[in-house]
Formats: C-alpha cells, sequence, structure tokens
C-alpha cells in the first residue's frame, strides 16, 4: 500500500492558475492480450514452489449486486494443519467489519479518514460481512469441493462467533483437527461495501472488492496468529488456491486476482466468471462498466490494464513502469512466478482505493495533470503514477511471495518494497534517478528517502507492530516505508552492492512462498555477508575498520538512533616546532629561538598542522569516510570507525582547505547533511546555497517589481 | 509609433529607471543570502542541482528563512507599486516633452512627481475600483468557464489600465483636475470609444506580463545560475521600457481628445 496522497497533490494542481487549460490528451486505444492458460508462469521459469505450502484453499461464488453494492455468496476453506498439536477451533478475518461502526478498532484510530480520504457522511458509507450461516463439511482426508455446486447433505451446522473487535470470529468445530489433518467448512455470506475512501470499495459503478470474504488467520505453533483489523495494519495469510465463481451485471469489466478460466455466455443481464489463482494468500477483484483493457505481454507474463477511460492516455506511462519493474525485479529477487499481473486504475472520484497491492492485482494512482504554466516551469514527476505502479508491484514480491506477517513487521513488506523500489527506479532511469524536476532541479530516489527521516523517524523504531503506530504522530510512512528502505541502502553502500545484492537474493529465494519474520532477514544477511565486513583496510591510527552487520540492523530497527555526523571544525595551527630549550648530545641544555613566524592561515604550510574535528551528533554508531581537501587541491581519504562522540584528525605540515564527511553519500540514514562539508575560516569557496538563494530572490522580485511596478 | 519615439527621446529615464529597479532587487535579495550564509554557518553544499533536498533540510532548521524571502518578495511588490505611484507625474512629464531642460530637469521632474501625487493616488484608487467592479462582470460574462473567465479579465484589467493611465495623462500635461469621479469615467468611455487606443496599450500591458512570467521562468529552469540573473536582469529592463512605452501611449492619446 502506498502512503502518498496522490488526491492531495491533484486538488492542489486543480486549483492552480488556469486549472482549465490542463490539455486533456488524447485517449489511448484499447488493447487485449489473450488470457493465459494458467495462473502459474511455465516450470522452467516460475523459479521453485516448495511442496507442502498450501494451507488455505478456497472455493469462491459470489454474486454482485451492483446497484446496493453487495456482494453475497458461499466461501468453502480447506484448511490443513500444519502444526504439531490439534486445533479444536479456526479464527476467520472478517476485514469488512472494521468499517462497520465507529467504535471498531480500525475506525476508533482512524476516525473516519485514511491517507487524505474520508469516510463520506450519509448513506451507504458504511461496509460489513456477515457470516449467515456455517457448515462442516468433511474433516479428515480432503474431499474434492471444487465445485461450488457440490453440495454435501450431511454437513454439520456451525456458530460462527464474532470477537470483541468485529473483524474477527471463531468457529468451534465438534472435534479437534489433528497434526497433518484438513477440515473443509462452508460459510454464507453477506458483505456490503462501503463508499470507498480506504482501499475496499464502491464509487457509483466501480467496485474495488477487496477484503470481502471471511479468510483465515494464520496457524502458528502455540496458537493462531490473528490480528484484529487496525488502521496500519494490513493482512497475513496462507498461501492456497482459489476458485473463485463471480456474478455480475453483464456489462462489467472484471478484473481479478489469478487467470479467467471459464466465462458462460451471459443470462438475463448478468454474467458468470470463474478465476483460477494458485498459490496465492488473497483474493481481490474489480468491476466498472467504464474500464477500458490496455495490456502487454513481459516475457510470458501477461500485464493487464484497467483503465477508466478518462485515464486512458496514461495507460503507456504505467505499463513503462510495470515492465521496468519485472525487469528489475525478476532479476534481483528471483523469477514472477505467476503468469499474470492485472493493474487497477480506480476512476479520480474512487482515490481511496488507489494504491493498494493483493496477488496478482494491484491498484495504481493517477498521474497529476498539470497546468499548463506549471509544465512551463519544467516540472516533471515520476511520483504520483510510475512510483505508485513501481511500488504496488514490488508488493507482489514483498509480501506476496515473501509473505510477511503485515500486522506483526509493516517493515518487511512496506519497507523492504520501499527498498525494492528504489532499485528498480535506478535499474529502469539509471543510477540516482530523478523522481521529479523542477527547472534545472531534480529531485532523486534517495533525496525523497532522506528527507522524510528527520521529521518522522525519531519516535517510532522500525520494527514495531503496525497498530503501535498512532495516527497522531504521523510517523508510519517515514519510519515504516522511508526508514527502513534507508537503513538497508545504507547497509547495502558499506558492505557494497554487488555483495549486499547476492545475500540479499539468499534471503529472497529461501522465504519465497514462506512467511518470512524480521529476525529470518537479519540472520540471512548476518550468516550471508559475515558477522563482521572489512570497510577499509587502514583507519585513522592504521588499524582496519569493520562493519559488525548484527550492531548495524539492530540500531537501525530496533532503536529509534539517528545518524548523524558533524564536521564541526576545521583550520590550521602552527605545527609543533624545535624553539625552546632541549639537551644537546653533550648534555647540555642549549636553546634554539625559532624566527617569529606568522599564524594561523598566513603560516607557510611545512609550519603548519591541519586540524578537523567530526562529531557524531546521533546516536547511530556507524563506519564513515572522511575526505580531507588540502592546500593545492590535494585530497585524502580514510574511514573512522565512528564509534567514539569525536574525532579530532591533525595533519603536521600540511594545510587543510575543508573536510567532507560521507563524500559519497553512502549513508542514507543520516537525514541532515547540510553540516557535512565545512570549510576553513575565511575560505572564498561559497557555501552553495546563499548565492542561489539570492540570485532566485532577486529575480522573482524583479518579476513583481516588473509586473507590478510603473 | 510616435509613442514609441517618445520612449526613444529619454533614454536617460528608461536607464534611471531600470537601474532603480535592479538595484532595489538586488537590495531585497541580500537580506535572504545572508540569512542562508548566516543558516549554513561556513558549511558548504556541493549539488548545484539538488538544492531541493538541501532548501528542505535548511528551511526546516531555519524556518526564518522563509520569512526573510516573504518579507523581500511583498516588499518588492509593494515597493514595485508605490514607485509607480511616486514617479508617475514626472515620468509623464518627460515623455511630453522630452526637450533639454538641463539643471531644471530633476526639479521639474521632482515636482511633477510629487504635486500630482495625491491626485494620482486618487485615480489609482479609483482604477482598484474600476478592477473590482470588471471582475465581477468577467465571472458574470463567463459562466462556469474558468478560461473565458480568465481571458475577460485579462482584457477587462487592460482596459482599466490604460483608462488610468490617460485620466493620469490628462491630469498632469492638460491641466485637468482628475479628483471628480466624473473625470475618470469619461477617461474610461474615451478609451471604450477608440479601440486602437485600448489596443494598444493592452497589447503592451500583456507584452509585460509575459515580460514578468519570462523572469520567472528563466529564474526556475536556470535556478542559482550566473545566465538567470542576468537574464532576468535583462528582462526586467525590457519590462520598464514596454511600461514607458505604453504610458507615452495615453500621453499621445491625451493630445488629441
Ligand atoms: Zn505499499
Amino acid at each position: 500500500m502506498l502512503a502518498v496522497g496522490s488526491r492531495l497533490l491533484r486538488r492542489a494542481a486543480a486549483c492552480a492558475l488556469f486549472g482549465a487549460v490542463a490539455c486533456e490528451p488524447a485517449a489511448a486505444p484499447e488493447r487485449r492480450v489473450p488470457e493465459p492458460g494458467d495462473p502459474l508462469r511455465p516450470p522452467d521459469v516460475r523459479g521453485p514452489i516448495p511442496a507442502g505450502i498450501k494451507l488455505a484453499d478456497y472455493v469462491l461464488d459470489a454474486s454482485l449486486d451492483a446497484e446496493k453494492h453487495t456482494v453475497s455468496g458461499t466461501a468453502r476453506i480447506t484448511w490443513r494443519n500444519h502444526t504439531r498439536a490439534p486445533v479444536d477451533s479456526l479464527v476467520l478475518h472478517l476485514y469488512m467489519n472494521g468499517f462497520r461502526a465507529e467504535d471498531t478498532a480500525w475506525m476508533a484510530e482512524a476516525r473516519g479518514a485514511h491517507r487524505g480520504a474520508r469516510q463520506d457522511k450519509g448513506e451507504g458509507k458504511w461496509g460489513y460481512i456477515d457470516v449467515r450461516a456455517a457448515r462442516l463439511l468433511a474433516h479428515g482426508p480432503t474431499a474434492d469441493f471444487k465445485a461450488p455446486e457440490q453440495r454435501d447433505a450431511a454437513a454439520t451446522p456451525l456458530a460462527l462467533v464474532e470477537g470483541a473487535d468485529p473483524s474477527l470470529g471463531t468457529l468451534a468445530l465438534p472435534r479437534p483437527v489433528g497434526p497433518d489433518e484438513a477440515v473443509t467448512v462452508e460459510l454464507d455470506f453477506f458483505t456490503q461495501l462501503p463508499r470507498v475512501f480506504a482501499r475496499t470499495g464502491y464509487d457509483g459503478d466501480f467496485h474495488m472488492v477487496g477484503q470481502w470474504y471471511p479468510k483465515l488467520a494464520v496457524r502458528h505453533e502455540g496458537g493462531w496468529q490473528a490480528h484484529v483489523f487496525t488502521l496500519h495494519s494490513e493482512f497475513y495469510a496462507d498461501f492456497g488456491d482459489y476458485e473463485v465463481h463471480l456474478d455480475v451485471p453483464e456489462d462489467m469489466v472484471v478484473g481479478a486476482t489469478g487467470v479467467l478460466v471459464e466465462e458462460r455466455p451471459p443470462e438475463g443481464g448478468r454474467k458468470r466468471l470463474h478465476y483460477r489463482a494458485d498459490t496465492v494468500h488473497d483474493f481481490a477483484w474489480a468491476a466498472s462498466p467504464d474500464f477500458l483493457e490496455y495490456g502487454d505481454m513481459w516475457r510470458d507474463v501477461r500485464i493487464r490494464q484497467l483503465i477508466p477511460r478518462a485515464l486512458a492516455a496514461d495507460a503507456q506511462r504505467h505499463l513503462d513502469a510495470q515492465i521496468a519493474a519485472l525487469e528489475s525485479m525478476d532479476a534481483r529477487f528471483g523469477p514472477y512466478p505467476w503468469s499474470t499481473i492485472t493493474i487497477v486504475h480506480p476512476p479520480e472520484t474512487a482515490g481511496g482505493a488507489q494504491g493498494m497491492e493483493y496477488p496478482t492485482l494491484y491498484t495504481t494512482s493517477d498521474i497529476l495533470r498539470l497546468p499548463l504554466p506549471l509544465r512551463l516551469l519544467g516540472i516533471h514527476e515520476l511520483l504520483t503514477g510510475e512510483f505508485t505502479t513501481i511500488h504496488e508491484f514490488g508488493h507482489q514480491y514483498f509480501q506476496g511471495l515473501l509473505a510477511s506477517d503485515e500486522a506483526t513487521q509493516p517493515w518487511l513488506d512496506e519497507g523492504i518494497n520501499s527498498f525494492s523500489n528504489t532499485l528498480a527506479l535506478d535499474d529502469w532511469l539509471g543510477d540516482d534517478a530523478s523522481v521529479a524536476r523542477i527547472g534545472n532541479q531534480r529531485v532523486s530516489t534517495v533525496d525523497m528517502i532522506r528527507v522524510a527521516l528527520p521529521a518522522s523517524a525519531e519516535l517510532d523504531p522500525v520494527d514495531r507492530p503496525a497498530d503501535a503506530y498512532r495516527d497522531f504522530t504521523g510517523t508510519f510512512g517515514g519510519t515504516v516505508y522511508r526508514k527502513t528502505a534507508a537503513v538497508f541502502h545504507t547497509l547495502r553502500a558499506l558492505v557494497g552492492p554487488d555483495k549486499f545484492d547476492r545475500a540479499f537474493r539468499v534471503y529472497c529465494d529461501t522465504w519465497r512462498f514462506r512467511h518470512p519474520t524480521g529476525d529470518d532477514l537479519r540472520a540471512v544477511l548476518v550468516r550471508e555477508l559475515g558477522p563482521k565486513v572489512r570497510i577499509s583496510e587502514t583507519g585513522p591510527d592504521g588499524q582496519p575498520v569493520d562493519l559488525d552487520v548484527a550492531d548495524f540492523l539492530q540500531q537501525g530497527i530496533e532503536t529509534t538512533a539517528a545518524v548523524d555526523f558533524a564536521a564541526a571544525r576545521v583550520a590550521n595551527r602552527r605545527a609543533v616546532g624545535d624553539g625552546g630549550w632541549h639537551r644537546g648530545q653533550d648534555g647540555a641544555l642549549a636553546l634554539i629561538e625559532p624566527e617569529a613566524k606568522p599564524d594561523g592561515e598566513e603560516l607557510e604550510d611545512a609550519a603548519s598542522e591541519g586540524f578537523a574535528l567530526i562529531v557524531r551528533e546521533g546516536e547511530f554508531r556507524v563506519p564513515v569516510e572522511l575526505e580531507f581537501e588540502f592546500k593545492g587541491g590535494e585530497r585524502e581519504r580514510l574511514w573512522w570507525d565512528g564509534q567514539a562522540r569525536y574525532r579530532l584528525f591533525t595533519f603536521p605540515g600540511k594545510k587543510l582547505t575543508g573536510v567532507a564527511v560521507d563524500p559519497d553519500d553512502k549513508l542514507l540514514l543520516e537525514g541532515e547533511r547540510l553540516d557535512n562539508r565545512l570549510r576553513v575560516p575565511g575560505s572564498r569557496q561559497r557555501d552553495g546555497i546563499s548565492d542561489p538563494a539570492a540570485r532566485f530572490s532577486e529575480a522573482v522580485d524583479l518579476a513583481l517589481l516588473g509586473g507590478l511596478g510603473l | 509609433m510616435k509613442a514609441l519615439r517618445r520612449v526613444l527621446r529619454v533614454p536617460g529615464l528608461w536607464l534611471g529607471l531600470c537601474a532603480l529597479h535592479l538595484g532595489l532587487a538586488w537590495g531585497l535579495a541580500q537580506p535572504v543570502a545572508g540569512a542562508v550564509r548566516t543558516a549554513m554557518g561556513g558549511h558548504t553544499w556541493t549539488d548545484p542541482h539538488r538544492l531541493i533536498a538541501a532548501l528542505a533540510e535548511l528551511l526546516a532548521q531555519s524556518p526564518a528563512i522563509v520569512a526573510v524571502f516573504a518579507a523581500a518578495t511583498v516588499a518588492s511588490g509593494l515597493l514595485g507599486a508605490a514607485i509607480a505611484l511616486l514617479v508617475r507625474g514626472g515620468v509623464l512629464l518627460r515623455l511630453d516633452d522630452a526637450s533639454d531642460r538641463g539643471s531644471r530637469a530633476w526639479a521639474e521632474f521632482g515636482r511633477a512627481s510629487l504635486g500630482n501625487l495625491p491626485v494620482l493616488a486618487l485615480i489609482g484608487l479609483y482604477g482598484l475600483v474600476l478592477r473590482l467592479v470588471l471582475s465581477f462582470v468577467a465571472n458574470a460574462l463567463a459562466g462556469a468557464h474558468a478560461l473565458v473567465e480568465l481571458v475577460v479579465l485579462v482584457l477587462l484589467l487592460t482596459f482599466a489600465t490604460c483608462a488610468g493611465d490617460l485620466a493620469a495623462a490628462r491630469r498632469v500635461l492638460r491641466g485637468e483636475r482628475g479628483v471628480h469621479p466624473r473625470e475618470y469615467v469619461r477617461a474610461c468611455v474615451d478609451v471604450a470609444r477608440s479601440p486602437r487606443l485600448w489596443l494598444a496599450s493592452g497589447a503592451l500591458t500583456l507584452a509585460r506580463w509575459a515580460v514578468a512570467g519570462a523572469i520567472v521562468l528563466v529564474a526556475v529552469h536556470g535556478a542559482g545560475e550566473a545566465w538567470a540573473s542576468w537574464s532576468a536582469r535583462g528582462l526586467a529592463c525590457v519590462a520598464v521600457f514596454l511600461a514607458l512605452w505604453r504610458m507615452a501611449v495615453a500621453v499621445e492619446a491625451s493630445r488629441r481628445a
């Protein structure tokens, strides 16, 4: 999911001068790509799928009432107990109940708002799911209940009991499910979609149907890992196969997880669609009569975009971003296993549905349409459209494939995904890619992360459960998304990109189609990188400088310590000379009276000693590279282990002109960098900002004097 | 082209006003530079094309810089309007009669400027009222379409500028008292009756606004670079020239009616 409020940006642009002059680009034609037959890519390219990981299979049979915005149907769930203990009840997520009333855990924290979108007042704003009946179909050896028409007259009725928060429910079983046993239950459910403001719901004819059916929690040894649905918590489920039958109005264009395997001819104004998804942990779908299709193939993966007519001109830009993301991530993080990816563009009025990921389907956000005067300023940005597309596709890996628990450790999906997005953008557009330009200025991928750090990353550590972040603090995005990304970018830069990428790939290969935890990721990195990584053979005292990987990750993930170094002082003083009384070889004291020499900067090089004071202002201890510049332009670099609070560097016989801390910007975790470069006092070197600021200010003043004057 | 000749006959006036504008803008920018320099405290930033990130950090640490910049911007707008009013009388006089007055020139310029100041301020006030009324008219005429409203508004605002110039020229050069709203209304009627006058003055007003817009474009596309500064200064001089030309159009018209 993406925490950038493009609606706000759009509104700001709409208010800008000449709002109406914004050109409407010509709509792109439709482009349909044939439906793949198999929901998975061919075995030779899809990468390994471990055996025995499918623990929750679903057969969903549902009907959409597009007038009332309801979905009713049955969910037939087969669950296998992979734990060592018998289990006497099933716990189900009833996510839609988060929107049922003001006092649900979700609504109480959100207070009717989500990422800038507000829950509408008036009718149709609440959503809920009501499980109206439950039955036990089979217990023990799994019977084949793949076709929804199959009925078992002998089914035992069950009762679903809602929890204290209605987003969870418990289904007691007549007898426990033993280890390696399976159980099949069937639930009749009725889902009222809310007017969309937070991921799922409807807006007019548009229906984004996510978290809409009763969904099993994950059973760990010792208990169900079932989280109450809260504002920042997302989802967690076991892998399984989905057979989904949807009955929808005939004019609806539908996009869904998996592939369409059958479409029955329309009858009575309705059509019936059969979707199949293989080894996924959720199923979502979108329907609207206004969707155009614009797709393409990436190798053997079908890309299908569903885009409202009004936004169709942006289809190619999103497609380019999608292909770039597939190129980058398939190579970096292992083969993308599924044969399809569907990109849904919610209409402009349904901004709350934008930027959300589901298996093999995600919603993206609209490209900001700039009015002409702003375009003349040379504004170009990838943040409102392409970036969202790359981000949401990245979730196919983190956590579609590496299915971490988003409620317990949201940084493993949002944070690691944000890290991967920067790599994908750089793979696509070149190193340190620009994501926005204004005139001759640019904002790079790392700038975007860095500027968010000082304001948001000091209250909460990265490794916190989603519900521990309070909406009031506004730290969720900065900490979970951007600080996590900064931790891993910094580690990558310190140990070397190749070495890091190899280790990270081991994590991806080891944990695909599984449920990795933060400890699993850290363990792989420490093992693959080694506990200590040699950063430099020669530190300030000639000793090597090492990075303690576990310590770095502990500081970065578990603490709020900030990386912050400052070049506090740099100057030159008189070097220690040989003046005064010394004993000669004969043992007698002899006086050497040095010549009176000028002091400070007037000293000649040989008689002076450059010194620089580097202070570690942040609590985060990490090696840092320093670059000293001497008179005549000579430069010298060395690494400091950054453990002490400060360190004084002296250079007898050399005159310093300046010092730079972290000259290659390796420490992305360092949010405050303006104090990293310092020149000697009296230097004629410009500070690099005051002149441009003055020039800009002068020009604006001239425009106003010229425009308003006379 | 008679109006253009009037401007070309007084290059000193143009250059003087240019110097005034350039000096003021430069002067107003110095506190901004000073505030940034102080905040930087001897530290340096090396990437001239990533100033947005640098400024994000700098302004978060020293929000006062924003205030200094805003103050300079507001001051330049106010000063621009004040200078326009202050020198209007003298400028009209010089545009009307460019003959060499030797040492008396400054005294006459001052007398024409200061002596007419209260009435020209009043005419300016009438102009503000007219602009307000016209913006409502534009809104009503255009209905809901923002683009149509904008075009109508621009046309009507150039009308107000032209009428104001004509009323001021009649006061300073032709002995009208200029105090009674009736005289201002008469200037408006004359402009409305003379589309060529409105067209010439309006075109020059639009050209000046375009030049002001071009200065902003140059400032953004060449943020911090020397070429942008010099281009902005050059364009500002063009803007001053266009303003003088527009006033000369009114001077010429005041001779006819
Ligand atoms: Zn996300």
